[in-house]
């Protein structure tokens, strides 16, 4: 686990100085465009200030020794340490990835049995279809649908988080239902992509496992044909999705950059997408490494779970073929 | 209820039919079949694959698939005289009466112990299930009940197997919590479809012994669904017959096999090898083949057949061993080292057929794997002798190359016991025949085509049919299509790895005679194996027996037969079902017998605390014994078991 964090903060931190250039260049090259007077006394002063003129492994060796020990470096765009940026808006996408996620399930898993148990009716197909058109359909133009739908039939904007007179108030029961007005569209939109998906793959693995013999033992035991179904088969097809968890938690951090942009909410997608482009190291180095770190967590866990659910995983560990 | 008194028919089937929805065009399968089964006692359903047995007992069940329903006749059942006979065809599969009947008066048992169980569940809580799903008990009650069932079905410890789960168990274990499951509350009737079939043969002497041990004990009714005749002349009180869909010929066991009535009957009886036939029998195919050796084959045969008797192929001291690691908790391995093949040495010879027979792990086809270098041996020499006097050159497989190695593939080709996984569904079957002679630059492409067309004929099998997919094949014209694959390099050496276990008894007698026919005309040498001794008997003509690695004796067909030495040989022999009458199984002697685990060998034979210092000896030039090195003929014929 150690070994690939390594591994992977080093491919980081390459691609992230591949590109010619530093934030300094970045900034004085904005500020040319403006019309203003470069100091480059300040430039140099700034880069000696956070190290850009050391070699790359000096600066490697600062940076990821600094993530360690909880020190994520200062962004340059944001004026403010990369904790504070990343803190405000975490909270938020988290928020919206839970209720994605939820949705997901909630919708894709009733869906997924039906279409399963009834393969190839009427119901299979119609189902499938909308699936397969919502799969089909990108994000953003779904969003951009909604937005109107929702401005021209309803009167609420929903670009944003919250209503603006809300911005920067405290909690208050008016604010929290502004920011689950502003949740919905974000919610169904994110989720329709994973709902459609989903719901193919509980299909797929469902149906293999109803092939299976153990299948007519339980219903030639005389269990009744919905338990049956719930206690062998789901039980056993659940095993995909444990092993899912483990893409789900960066997707959580990252996901949705586009839609995001488009509905204009302050989650950390857009903070990243600004950050690669402006060259802004360390936010966008401790953005990757959070998301690489999440993956590694999320395949343990996978891991831990699945172990715990399927007997034979448990059991049969270490034997060496 | 004893056994033997009829009381009355528990189900009786009247003119039952069935279809099977493909694609919206009904395929009837079940034509108006009528049989009955009387209360405690045993009914053999026979046929070949596809003639419809298993799908009567789902429908007795009512777990029949989907796309099958039934569309005339009556299924009824009644549980004791009194009753008012229930017409089970008219209830829907989940209807509550069925459900109810399912598991608690009318269970079943599967062929494949190894899928038939949920890998996520314990075997206590599946036994469990069916418990409290049909009797009123409490939780304390279910784990007491279920743990008497495994004791009755001969688990070693059951209160341990409770808990555990079927991968932890081996096959012959799984099939008996299978029967526990089935018989924990007490039915009135038991399906067995294909109890045995993936059990070896000791393993199948004790399910069955073990079957009519519970079927005494708990006077239920047995529907026995088998091809295997051998298991029906021992099991059967009554047989049912069935060719189509229909039912041929039923009857008392007695007069259906001493006076088989219906060709089709007669035929499957000729049809299936059996240890009672006579040594130069030859086996009656329900559907002969006609088969051409091609002239360009035919060079050469006459000088391998001068060669005939002279050895071939020596096997010494051939060695495998497997490592497995156990996890002890966080820390540290436990490592075993596991002897698959222990020692083993024998010789092939030219135009023979060299059987190895065995049980399941007894480390049959890791010797075939080594000898073909698709393994690699821990120690020994696999020699080829080709040539004589002064020109023979001897070469030891196991130290080739690569280069060296493909070479000598030329002369060795093997045939895969499953037809289904053994040809790859995505080629035709010219490009599974020519795939061998592309890799060994055998000719151009035309001649390629020619000769696999050659092959065919061959074979038995229409050359137009070179173009189809394996998938367009039955069980038995796959296997004839991986034995012209073998024999595309025209090799000397053929080995054979349960080529006929996986096929139907109807198709068997085909590829055997087959491959029988093949090795006359062609001068081939074969290494067969089989845990079928019928089988090894019927195509053998020096058969070498393994167990647990070692060979314990080699002889010549007839030797081994009518004059086996070594305690385990005997003991394979005597659980062999045999379609005969007149040589019923020795139920009690089999579960008293424990030769077959080998602990308790007697003199010579007795390998406990003298394992460095067994040995082959010597009983005739054609007959060799493992025991320990040095005892005199005397004493070991002085123990041999009677």
């Amino acid at each position: 686990m150690v070994p690939t964090l390594l591994l992977a903060s080093i491919v980081i931190f390459t691609i992230i100085q591949l590109p010619p250039g530093d934030y300094v260049e970045t900034y004085i090259g904005e500020l040319i465009q403006n019309g203003e007077s470069v100091d480059l006394e300040r430039a140099q002063y700034l880069r000696e200030e956070y190290g850009l003129d050391k070699p790359m492994i000096q600066r490697y060796l600062l940076w990821i020794g600094n993530f360690v020990t909880g020190d994520f470096g200062y962004s340059f765009e944001h004026q403010k340490p990369v904790s504070e940026v990343v803190g405000n808006s975490l909270f938020f996408t988290i928020l919206l990835s839970f209720f994605t996620i939820i949705l997901t399930w909630v919708i894709a898993f009733p869906i997924g049995i039906y279409s399963a148990t009834h393969q190839y009716s009427w119901g299979d197909y119609g189902l499938t279809f909308v699936g397969l058109l919502g799969m089909a359909t990108p994000n953003f133009l779904l969003a951009l649908i909604l937005l109107y739908v929702a401005k021209v039939n309803f009167g609420t904007s929903i670009g944003g988080l919250m209503d603006k007179e809300f911005i920067g108030e405290p909690m208050s029961w008016p604010k929290l239902l502004s920011i689950g007005e502003h949740l919905i569209i974000p919610t169904i939109v994110i989720g329709t992509s994973g709902t459609a998906a989903m719901i193919r793959r509980i299909r797929a693995n469902l149906l293999d496992e109803l092939q299976k013999q153990y299948v007519v033992t339980a219903r030639a035991k005389g269990v009744p044909p919905f338990k049956a179904l719930i206690k062998y088969p789901l039980r056993m097809s659940l095993n995909f999705f444990v092993a899912d968890i483990g893409s789900l938690l960066p997707a959580i951090i990252s996901g949705a950059e586009i839609v995001s942009i488009v509905l204009s909410l302050p989650t950390t997608g857009p903070l990243l997408i600004s950050a690669l482009q402006s060259q802004d190291m360390y936010l966008a180095g401790s953005f990757l490494m959070f998301v690489a770190t999440l993956t590694v967590i999320g395949v343990l866990i996978s891991d831990i779970a699945l172990g715990f659910l399927d007997p034979r995983i448990r059991l049969s560990g270490g034997v060496d073929r | 209820m004893k056994i033997g008194e009829y009381t009355h028919d528990i189900i009786r089937i009247d003119d039952l039919h069935l279809v099977i929805d493909l694609k919206g065009a009904d395929l009837e399968v079940i034509r108006g079949a009528s049989f009955r089964i009387p209360a405690g006692r045993t009914v053999a359903l026979v046929g070949e694959s596809g003639s419809g047995k298993s799908i009567i007992s789902q429908a007795i069940l009512g777990i029949l698939p989907n796309v099958a329903r039934i569309t005339g006749g009556s299924i009824w059942y009644k549980e004791t005289p009194t009753d008012i006979p229930l017409d089970l065809a008219t209830f829907a599969d989940d209807s509550a009466e069925r459900i109810d009947l399912r598991g608690g008066k009318i269970s079943i048992i599967f062929q494949e112990p190894m899928t038939s169980l949920s890998p996520l569940h314990t075997i206590g809580n599946q036994i469990g299930e069916a418990l409290t799903l049909h009797r009123d008990v409490s939780s304390g009650d279910v784990q007491q009940t279920v743990v008497d069932m495994l004791e009755l079905v001969g688990f070693p410890n059951p209160p341990a197997a409770w808990s555990m789960y079927p991968m932890e168990l081996s096959g012959g274990l799984r099939q008996r919590a299978m029967i526990a499951m089935a018989l924990v509350c007490h039915p009135a009737l038991l399906i067995a479809d294909e109890p045995t079939t993936a059990l070896d043969v000791s393993m199948q002497a004790k399910i069955l012994s073990l079957l009519k041990e519970l079927q005494e004990k708990l006077g239920m009714a047995v529907l026995l669904i088998t091809h295997d005749l051998g298991v029906v002349a021992n099991m059967a009180d009554e047989v049912v017959v069935m060719y189509h869909g229909q039912i041929m010929e039923a009857g008392p066991r007695e007069a259906i096999f001493r006076n088989p009535q219906h060709p089709y009957l007669k035929a499957l009886l000729n049809a299936v090898p059996d240890l009672s036939m006579g040594y130069d029998e030859k086996l009656e195919s329900l559907r002969d083949i006609e088969h051409e050796i091609p002239a360009s084959m035919s060079k050469g045969i006459e000088e391998r057949k001068t060669h005939a008797h002279e050895t071939l192929l020596q096997i010494r001291h051939l060695k495998k061993e497997f490592t497995t690691k156990k996890s002890k908790g966080w820390f540290g391995n436990d490592k075993t080292v596991v002897k698959a093949v222990d020692d083993i040495s024998f010789d092939v010879r030219r135009g023979e057929c060299f059987g190895l027979v065995g049980e399941s792990g007894c480390g049959k086809t890791t010797t075939l794997k080594m000898i073909v270098r698709a393994l690699s041996a821990t120690d020994g020499t696999v020699e080829w002798m080709e040539g004589d006097g002064d020109q023979q050159t001897v070469t030891d497989l196991l130290q080739l190359n690569n280069q060296g190695i493909k070479e000598f593939r030329r002369k060795i080709q093997m045939v895969f016991q499953d037809p289904f996984s053994s040809l790859s569904p995505r080629s035709t079957v010219l490009n599974i025949l020519k795939e061998p002679m592309e890799v060994h630059g055998m000719g151009n492409k035309k001649q390629q085509a020619e000769y696999a067309a050659e092959l065919m004929r061959l074979v038995g099998l229409q050359p137009t049919f070179l173009g189809r997919y394996p998938h367009s094949f039955s069980g038995g014209q796959r296997q004839r299509i991986g034995i012209a694959r073998a024999l595309a390099l025209r090799p000397e050496l053929l080995v054979c790895d349960e080529p006929v276990s996986a096929l139907d008894v109807s198709v068997q007698a085909q590829v055997l005679n087959l491959l029988k026919q093949l090795q006359e005309e062609l001068g081939l040498t074969y290494i067969f194996i089989s845990h079928n001794l019928a089988v090894i008997r019927y195509i053998a003509d020096r058969i070498g027996v393994m167990f647990k690695g070692q060979l314990v004796e080699t002889a010549t067909r007839e030797e081994l037969f009518e004059n086996p030495i070594h305690p385990y040989t005997r003991a394979l022999l005597d659980v062999v079902p045999h379609a005969d009458l007149d040589h019923p199984l020795d139920f009690d002697r089999i579960n008293r017998d424990m030769a077959s685990e080998g602990r308790n060998w007697t003199g010579p034979f007795s390998n406990e605390g003298h394992e460095s210092e067994m040995d082959m000896i010597a009983i005739t030039d054609n007959h060799q014994v493992r025991a320990q090195r040095g005892t005199d003929l005397q004493t070991i014929l002085a123990h041999k078991p009677t």
